[in-house]
């Protein structure tokens, strides 16, 4: 069937393509006279949509991924079961879409893997025997090891560690900071978003500019290292919509993805390379005097030492590292520059290179130079809804570890803008804290509790992270599976999915411009909202006082500034505020010099460049030459897919279709060289290990570039080959987007 | 009463190649794992300059102007409705397979629903466009790909963009030159 589909789709499509549209956009910006069109798109007619009559509809919120996309959740009215979870057509965010991830939900919800009841382990450690036992035997089991091995061991000993966020990150921050205990940590943190809000720290003073996007009004897109299609839908939903009204898209990616393929521009970067490029932009806008000169003179801090900085830095020299055409740079550099107004969309390959931090500054002062900070169609900071932030030190009560203690954090030291006040959650360095736990040094950490987090999978070189998990004397984890990590607990505490639980959304990864409301459309066995256990676990260790009586009062002290009750506000829908451009006449920027930083105060004095500065990647043909002998071919774990987001999603059929297998990226040329066919197993090798994967042809990679996908569970793993060793200045990120690697063929791994 | 003509226009220089639609339509229809009414097929390849391009495009029931499975089905279980539309009447379908051989476009498939093994193909969400929905995989589109609409408007989506139809699916794009040259 799917081969005469594609065969089918082959003939239709043909082999000659008209470039002349997006041609003509690059030349009108270019030439100053780009305007923006209508879009043709069909006009939401209000038609009462009928409802079958067996039917209830209950609105909510897709948690499935960060995007968190208004849904409405079907259930039979006589018997409560779930029918169908679908888009929400008058939603003003997503106009009726929702991905794979929100479409599958039902298989979610009512997936007979899912973790009913908690349990406690009677067997040796990760041999699978378990028994059932109550909510109150579980959460006083925790309670009581919490407090033996803080006692034993000091707060530091215990090592309190969470995922992807279900709504509740926060408040499990608070609870390790008011247990006064130093060493909280995701794999994420130094990993994802953290080092692109660090950057805003640091450039714009925690004014998250990098991270908002004024779409609808842009007349240019880069998106820098972000394929929205797989893992942002909605913004992927507006940047199509942006192409329709004429607006240029240009990408930054190693990979042809879905995003470049769309791209008017694409620029094929060599892996952790961006820096080079980034660095070629700003020195082609100010070489060329693109900048907007009144704006840089009102609002930035350093243009002089940044023009200074630069001038070596031509596209020619970025040409040599980064294998992208010193012609296409100019181009990209200026239709960026030109455009009336342009938006930076930023993602995680930059979060994960050798420099993170000082990369996404680059991007940022990119923004800055051309004056596409606050203004219509540029990157625009969101506005408050009134609700309250959970994203504040006040909120996390950050302050409350006193300062000796805080001074215990692993990594304190090396990686202040990681452990210290310039991240947005202090926490500790995870590849450290982890090789502590081996080691027993500087002191020794025996107790882990975990929520919403498969760290056997989502660490970097996670065969380190499971000696040291198989080091734990207590561990304990809270999830909606029995996860490879789960597997390992003492105590396994069963979590409810985002169908069985309220929540206030307030993000700014979701909506420019509404505060949503999610709402619990059902209950599956004894899962529980996470917010709910941590508060009862907080009620045992005697710390109530910083809590809330349970979830719902806590939603409603979230809303309470605004007036409304969450019960009010579900009625509502969403709380509304637009966009307000230009924020900054009124505020300043909260920095050092009350200016955007392109010369960043702050890093330096966290002894950090103050300029983002070209370094070469920590594994690579030129930093490494030797080691690239024996794993010659650079990867990148880089591959996100509509299906999955991370290590979820695996269990539920109508989206393991959808990608049935992990999958190697390869050049067909590479391949064949290597004795590789299309579709057979190789295995994959590293310093830090080596993983299982199935080729995939793609010309839409370099020759010397593979590119994986990472949250497989098992042999499967790519992270197991990410080494450790050499982290970002700064911020203590592994590099996950460009090191160093051997491919060969392989039998399928025996597990 | 003859309902209005409908048809489904599709951009593929819209379509993101998320494969929501995929899911989308087997939620509606209660289809299990397995072969689905559409499938989103990626095609990456060089053209005559040697630039690499990549689409995606969705493919679903044409309800072709000449629908070879009605032919072929001996149980008079695939007909034309009253809006253009082939259609298939479960009840009538024998699973004799006939209609899955005879469809160039592999968009009729034998699956089992509520413990029938029958034909299945796309209606373009009948039911739901009677309750004033959007089709399923219309509604869920990331890229905003999919259009139903009549016979005025597909014509006006049409116009000024290479365009090929077999039946009451119409293709739309501004870069495929040679859009359904090649079909015959």
């Amino acid at each position: 069937m799917i081969d005469k589909k594609a065969e089918f789709a082959k003939k239709l499509i043909g082999t000659k393509y008209d470039t002349t549209v997006s041609q003509n956009i690059i030349e009108s910006i270019l030439d100053g006279s780009h305007k923006l069109t209508e879009s043709k798109n069909k006009q939401h007619k209000c038609v009462e949509r009928i409802i079958p009559e067996n039917e209830t509809v209950i609105p909510s919120v897709c948690f499935s991924c960060h995007s968190t996309c208004e849904v409405l959740i079907y259930k039979d009215k006589n018997t409560g079961e779930i029918l169908r979870v679908e888009g929400d057509p008058d939603s003003p965010q997503t106009r009726g879409m929702l991905c794979p991830k929100g479409l599958a939900a039902k298989q979610l919800v009512y997936n007979p893997k899912r973790l009913l009841k908690p349990l406690k382990r009677v067997g040796e450690r990760g041999e699978g025997k378990w028994k059932e036992i109550s909510w109150d035997e579980a959460l006083d089991t925790v309670a009581e090891k919490l407090k033996e091995y803080k006692e034993k061991y000091g707060p530091q000993g215990l090592a309190m560690l969470e995922g992807t966020r279900r709504g509740w990150s926060r408040v499990y921050t608070r609870l390790t900071n008011v247990l006064q205990a130093p060493n909280h940590g995701a794999a994420g943190w130094a990993q994802c978003l953290w080092p692109r809000l660090t950057d805003c720290n640091l450039t714009f003073g925690g004014a998250q500019y990098g991270e908002a996007f004024d779409f609808p009004n842009t007349h240019c897109i880069l998106a820098w290292g972000v394929n929205p299609v797989t893992c942002w839908g909605v913004r992927a939903a507006d940047i199509m919509l942006a192409k329709q009204r004429g607006a240029a898209l240009i990408v930054v990616d190693p990979y042809y993805s879905e995003t470049a393929a769309k791209a008017d521009i694409w620029l094929q970067v060599r892996p952790d390379t961006d820096m080079a490029l980034a660095l070629s932009f700003i020195n082609v806008i100010i070489s060329e005097g693109l900048t907007d000169d009144d704006f840089i003179e009102k609002w930035t801090y350093g243009y002089e030492e940044l023009k200074d900085h630069v001038k070596n830095y031509t596209p020619e020299w970025a040409s040599k590292i980064t294998g992208v055409d010193a012609d296409l740079i100019r181009k990209a550099a200026r239709v960026y520059a030109k455009a009336e107004a342009a938006c930076v969309i930023r993602g995680l390959a930059l979060d994960q290179q050798h420099d993170s931090v000082q990369v996404c500054r680059a991007t940022s002062i990119l923004a800055s130079i051309t004056g596409n900070i606050g203004k219509k169609g540029g990157n625009v900071v969101v506005s408050s809804r009134g609700d309250i932030s959970q994203n504040t030190h006040d909120f996390i009560k950050a302050n409350f570890i006193p300062e000796e203690i805080r001074k215990l954090r692993i990594g304190y030291n090396e990686f202040p803008l990681l452990t210290q006040e310039l991240s947005p959650v202090p926490v500790a360095h995870m590849p450290s804290l982890w090789e502590t736990i081996i080691s027993g040094k500087p002191y020794p950490i025996k107790c882990a509790v975990i929520f919403g987090s498969n760290a056997l999978v989502s660490y970097t070189n996670s065969d380190k992270v499971k000696e040291a998990l198989s080091h734990l004397e207590f561990l304990a984890v809270c999830d909606i599976f029995m996860t490879p990590t789960a597997e390992m607990a003492d105590i396994v505490l069963p979590a409810s999915t985002w169908l069985e639980r309220n929540n206030v959304i307030s993000s700014f990864q979701s909506n420019n411009t509404h505060t949503l409301i999610q709402q619990k459309a059902i209950t599956i066995g004894e899962a529980k909202n996470d917010v709910d256990i941590i508060i009862e676990l907080a009620k045992r260790l005697g710390l109530e006082e910083h809590f809330w009586e349970n979830s719902e009062k806590f939603y409603d002290y979230l809303l309470s500034p605004t007036g409304y009750t969450f019960k009010e506000a579900a009625a509502k829908r969403r709380l509304y505020k637009p966009l307000t451009y230009e924020a900054y006449k009124e505020k300043g920027f909260k920095t050092p010099t009350g200016k955007i930083e392109l010369y960043s105060n702050l890093a330096k004095a966290k002894g950090c460049d103050p300029l983002p500065r070209y370094t070469q990647s920590f594994q690579s043909y030129d930093s490494t030459p030797e080691l690239a002998k024996e794993y010659p071919l650079i990867i990148t774990t880089g591959r996100h897919e509509s299906a999955f987001r991370i290590s979820e999603n695996r269990l539920q059929p109508y989206l393991l279709e959808l990608v049935p297998k992990p999958y190697l990226f390869i050049n067909p040329k590479t391949a064949r060289r290597l004795g590789i066919e299309n579709g057979s197993m190789v295995k994959v090798e590293s310093t830090a290990g080596y993983a299982y994967a199935y080729a995939y042809y793609t010309e839409g990679l370099r020759e010397d570039v593979v590119q994986a996908t990472s949250g497989w569970w098992g042999e499967y793993n790519i992270n197991k080959t990410v080494p450790w060793g050499k982290y970002a200045e700064g911020i203590g990120t592994v590099c996950a987007r460009g090191y160093l690697c051997r491919v060969t063929p392989a039998e399928e791994p025996v597990d | 009463m003859e309902q209005q003509s409908i048809y489904m226009v599709i951009d593929i220089d819209k379509c993101w190649g998320c494969k929501a639609c995929q899911v989308a339509c087997k939620q509606e229809h209660g289809i299990p794992e397995g072969s689905g009414n559409v499938d989103v097929i990626k095609i990456e390849q060089r053209d005559e300059y040697d630039n690499l391009h990549c689409d995606f495009v969705p493919v679903l029931c044409n309800h072709c102007d000449s629908p070879e499975c009605m032919e072929a089905c001996p149980a008079g279980a695939i007909y034309r409705d009253n809006e253009g539309l082939v259609s298939l009447n479960r009840d009538l379908c024998i699973a004799c397979g006939a209609c899955v051989e005879a469809c160039p476009y592999g968009c009729i498939h034998i699956t089992t629903i509520d413990g029938e093994e029958k034909a299945m193909k796309c209606d373009l969400c009948k039911d739901r466009r009677k309750r004033n929905f959007l089709p399923s995989c219309e509604q869920h589109c990331m890229g905003k790909a999919y259009e139903t609409c009549d016979k005025q408007r597909m014509e006006e989506l049409t116009k000024d963009r290479y365009n090929y139809r077999i039946g009451r699916i119409v293709y739309i794009s501004r870069k495929l030159v040679e859009l359904g040259k090649n079909c015959s």
